[in-house]
């Protein structure tokens, strides 16, 4: 029985050999997804770098500016949100970009880096990290820990039982414990 | 056909299948993202002339008369096709909930770090009202006359359909070159544009009701121009219209500016150019904001009789000829209480201004407001704001007797309180 003549049967067969190509490039770059967004500002520049350049090198990273945000339209938060959503951890650096993503819905692993604003929060986990010299203010969490060195962090669940990391700078830099907290829970 | 090509042929469907379901149902919830907003106010204004929705039926459309409007219920989705490729609409119920419009419609591509390419029905990035003209991102709910008057965000009450200025397109958008000082951002859009069947730009009609049982036909000032021909997204001669935006972002403070033009033609045969041309300012501080725009439009016309004059005019806005407009408006605010994290009282002032520039007659468009208003943010994402406004309307003393007759008075003022939402 035919169904359809050559040429249409031709196009049939070329058009779901492009869709087989399609989804297969699709899958292949939904699989290629960036493991940590680092977000920060233009003024935090400096601190983005060294923080990038000490985050493991087998960790796939990504960094976004939300500066970038004045140029969007009124769904560019959400899109952003969105976008860093898609990866295991994001890593938010000193207070502005906490405020600019003020009430923002993360549901995946949150490092604060150098604030205690708690504007954000994931429904995964949040930890902040921050030196003995940020304000904490009215930090709310009775899961706090302070830590002079990297071999203090514990475990994974340890860490995870955390909301706040007080770093004694003098000893260990707050890059080397990032670097250290996501290695020890990015997968 | 060959046995072997059927065999193909229905292997490769199994598989595209097989694909299909796993990309729309295993990473679905997490690829899809709902957010939205709304708003619902009543609002009161005196001074304001009566109109006529219909001639023939002569039912009111008094906005004198207060009432409650569920004015916006948005909801946003955001599909991730890929980290990169992501479709996204915004539905809209306004009016009531009597009118669904997909404000926006497209697909995005992220084509490198510093390139986006948007295709679809877009919001056109012209100024900086337009593309963030939510209530939720805005200190008012009126628009400024720059988004009202000129560029078409939104059009005269009863005759706009929707609100926000979008159009089917493309847009490229070279993002964020810049260091130190701040970061450059340029949007270069292709569009079908603006454009009218009839002999004049501005053909939108609404009705005078004078009193005599004759309601007298108005063509208002309401925007270049959003009408059936633009919100049915088909273009109706073949010039696309150029659109471009460049914005500066400092890099320390919270302060961005930019430029815009449009160019495009507007008539049936492609003759008669309509321009536009914009600069914005915003100040976002978490404390203090400022917020400004100016925009100037030039239009082409060579119509020898108004169109819509004859049923009798109004004698108000019957230019047929090539004509400027401009509006600009400047809004500050201050948040003046802030308490338990979120929640915060803001005291805002806004002035603006648009000038038809047909001095001739009299156009009631030809006018300035100043609005006062407050917002209570008393919970999360939940906003009270209350707001005045009072018009004067310009050269008041050459208005023709219909306008005057059907209660249109020198002075507009109005009360609005609404309550607004995001989530």
């Amino acid at each position: 029985m035919m169904a359809f003549n050559r040429r249409t049967t031709k196009r049939i067969a070329t058009l779901l050999f492009g869709l087989f190509i399609l989804f297969g490039v699709i899958d292949a770059s939904a699989q290629a997804a960036t493991d940590i967004f680092v977000v920060y500002t233009g003024r935090n520049t400096a601190e983005k770098d060294q923080l990038m350049n000490a985050l493991p090198k087998n960790i796939s990273t990504r960094a976004y500016n939300v500066d970038y945000l004045a140029f969007s339209d009124y769904t560019g938060l959400n899109k952003a949100v969105a976008r860093m959503n898609q990866s295991k951890m994001i890593i938010i650096i000193q207070d502005t970009p906490m405020l600019i993503l003020k009430g923002a819905r993360l549901r995946t692993n949150l490092l604060v880096a150098q604030s205690a604003k708690q504007t954000v929060r994931s429904s995964e986990w949040t930890l902040h990290v921050v030196g003995e010299n940020v304000n904490l203010g009215d930090f709310k969490t009775s899961a706090r820990r302070k830590i002079s060195s990297v071999n203090d962090l514990g475990t994974e669940q340890d860490l995870r039982a955390l909301n706040l990391l007080v770093v004694n700078e003098q000893t260990v830099s707050i890059q080397d414990v990032i670097s250290r907290v996501a290695g020890k829970t990015v997968r | 056909m060959p046995r072997n090509s059927r065999l193909i042929s229905l292997v490769l469907f199994f598989v595209a299948a097989t694909f299909l379901a796993a990309a729309s149902s295993a990473n679905a919830q997490e690829r899809l993202q709902v957010r939205g907003y709304g708003n619902t106010h009543f609002m009161d204004h005196s001074g304001a002339p009566d109109l006529v929705d219909d001639p023939t039926s002569m039912v009111p459309n008094v906005l004198d008369d207060g009432f409650f409007q569920m004015r916006e219920f948005s909801l946003f989705f955001d599909f991730f096709i890929t980290d990169e490729i992501i479709a996204s609409t915004e539905i809209e119920a306004a009016d009531n909930g009597n009118e669904y419009t997909a404000n926006y419609a497209y697909v995005d591509i992220q084509a490198s770090e510093h390139v986006n390419v948007r295709a679809g029905k877009i919001l056109v990035p012209f100024l900086s009202y337009n593309e963030n003209k939510p209530n939720f991102k805005q200190n008012l709910m009126s628009q400024p006359f720059t988004a009202f008057g000129v560029a078409p965000v939104i059009g005269t009450p009863f005759v706009n359909h929707g609100f926000g200025w979008s159009d089917a397109g493309a847009v490229v958008n070279l993002c964020c070159l810049g260091a130190d000082i701040g970061f450059l951002d340029l949007k270069l859009a292709v569009i079908n544009g603006l454009g009218s069947d009839s002999q004049v730009l501005d053909d939108n009609v609404v009705y005078l009701d004078d009193g005599t049982g004759t309601p007298k036909p108005v063509r208002p000032r309401d925007g270049l121009i959003q009408n059936e021909e633009t919100t049915e997204l088909k273009d109706n001669n073949n010039n696309k219209a150029i659109v471009g935006k460049l914005t500066f972002k400092a890099a320390t403070i919270p302060l961005d500016m930019g430029i815009s033009w449009y160019q495009g033609k507007w008539d049936r045969a492609s003759t008669q150019d309509l321009k536009m041309a914009g600069a914005h300012l915003n100040w976002l501080g978490e404390t203090w904001t400022l917020k400004g725009e100016y925009v100037k439009a030039h239009v082409e016309q060579s119509a020898g009789f108004d169109p819509v004059g004859f049923a009798g005019t109004a004698g108000l806005n019957t230019t047929t000829g090539s004509y400027d407009m401009q509006a600009w408006y400047v809004e500050g605010s201050v948040v003046t209480v802030r308490y338990e994290g979120e929640k915060y009282l803001r005291l805002i002032l806004r002035y603006d201004d648009l000038d038809t520039n047909d001095k001739a007659g009299f156009n009631p468009w030809d006018r300035s407001r100043i609005t006062a208003g407050t917002e209570w943010q008393f919970a999360s994402n939940t906003r009270v704001r209350y707001e005045w406004q009072r018009h004067q309307i310009d050269d008041f003393e050459k208005a023709p007797g219909p306008y005057k007759n059907s209660g249109g008075e020198e002075t507009i003022k109005m009360h609005m309180v609404s309550l607004i939402f995001s989530f």
